[in-house]
């Protein structure tokens, strides 16, 4: 199974690490929002408002390298346009995993 | 040497700094604007002075969304002569389709690999940057 990893953000600095320190920065700050804001909006069975933060949230899951993941957010993010929400548990265990990578970062 | 003058109209801060980087690997002198949503765009353009050499808008966004901003843009006599490029995933080519009868000079997707993002971005930069009718 794929787990997140730092290559495409590397990749995207180019050994530019402010442009890096940056980067994480805001991937950090706003996953979290993002996350929190797809567990209360999914909750009130706001699936319009779900779908839209599922856009937003996997663009930080192919940040985080995990391909696999994008393409099941892709696919949840249009399901939901249609009220479908059976990719739920398997987006909730990406993002979970995502929390769990990200809170080990410590940017200095 | 002229500045190169682009209004990036993107609610994602990740696509924004990933649009950055690419502009700051150009040649050229290059100057971006940013607004999170088609509104601060078109506040943006209302209020400063800047004359922008192009637009380029995502077309999924709160409050105001790529088509609803282009529409304002092309409505208005001071600003329908900008080109205005839509860089986008959406899979909505009805939507589309009308982006194209309304004027835009261009569309691209939004690949997910950075260096083919990169790509695409510099193309279309490189070539309204050397497109002396829009300069003039």
């Amino acid at each position: 199974m794929e787990e997140p990893n730092l290559s495409y953000i590397k990749n995207i600095a180019e050994d530019d690490l402010d442009f890096e320190k940056i980067l994480l920065m805001v991937l950090k700050e706003e996953f979290y929002e993002e996350q929190a804001s797809y567990r209360n909006n999914f909750s009130d069975n706001n699936l319009k408002e779900t779908s839209l933060i599922v856009h937003k949230l996997k663009h930080k899951i192919g940040l985080l390298g995990l391909e696999k993941s994008y393409e099941l957010a892709t696919l949840f993010e249009n399901q939901l346009k249609n009220s479908d929400t059976n990719l739920h548990e398997s987006f909730i265990e990406i993002l979970n995993k995502i929390h769990v990578f990200l809170s080990k970062i410590k940017i200095e | 040497m002229n500045t190169f003058s682009i209004l990036l109209v993107e609610d994602d801060s990740i696509e924004r700094l990933k649009f950055q980087k690419v502009v700051k690997n150009l040649k050229g002198n290059f100057a971006i604007s940013e607004a999170v949503n088609g509104k601060c765009a078109l506040e943006l353009l209302d209020t400063q002075k800047t004359d922008y050499h192009l637009i380029i808008s995502d077309f999924n966004m709160p409050i105001m969304n790529g088509f609803e901003f282009l529409i304002e843009v092309k409505s208005r006599n001071e600003f329908k002569n900008i080109p205005f490029v839509i860089m986008s995933n959406t899979n909505d080519l009805d939507e589309l389709k009308k982006c194209f009868e309304l004027g835009i000079s261009g569309y691209f997707k939004k690949p997910y690999n950075f260096n083919d993002f990169s790509k695409k971005v510099k193309t279309v930069l490189e070539y309204w940057n050397n497109n002396d009718i829009i300069k003039a």
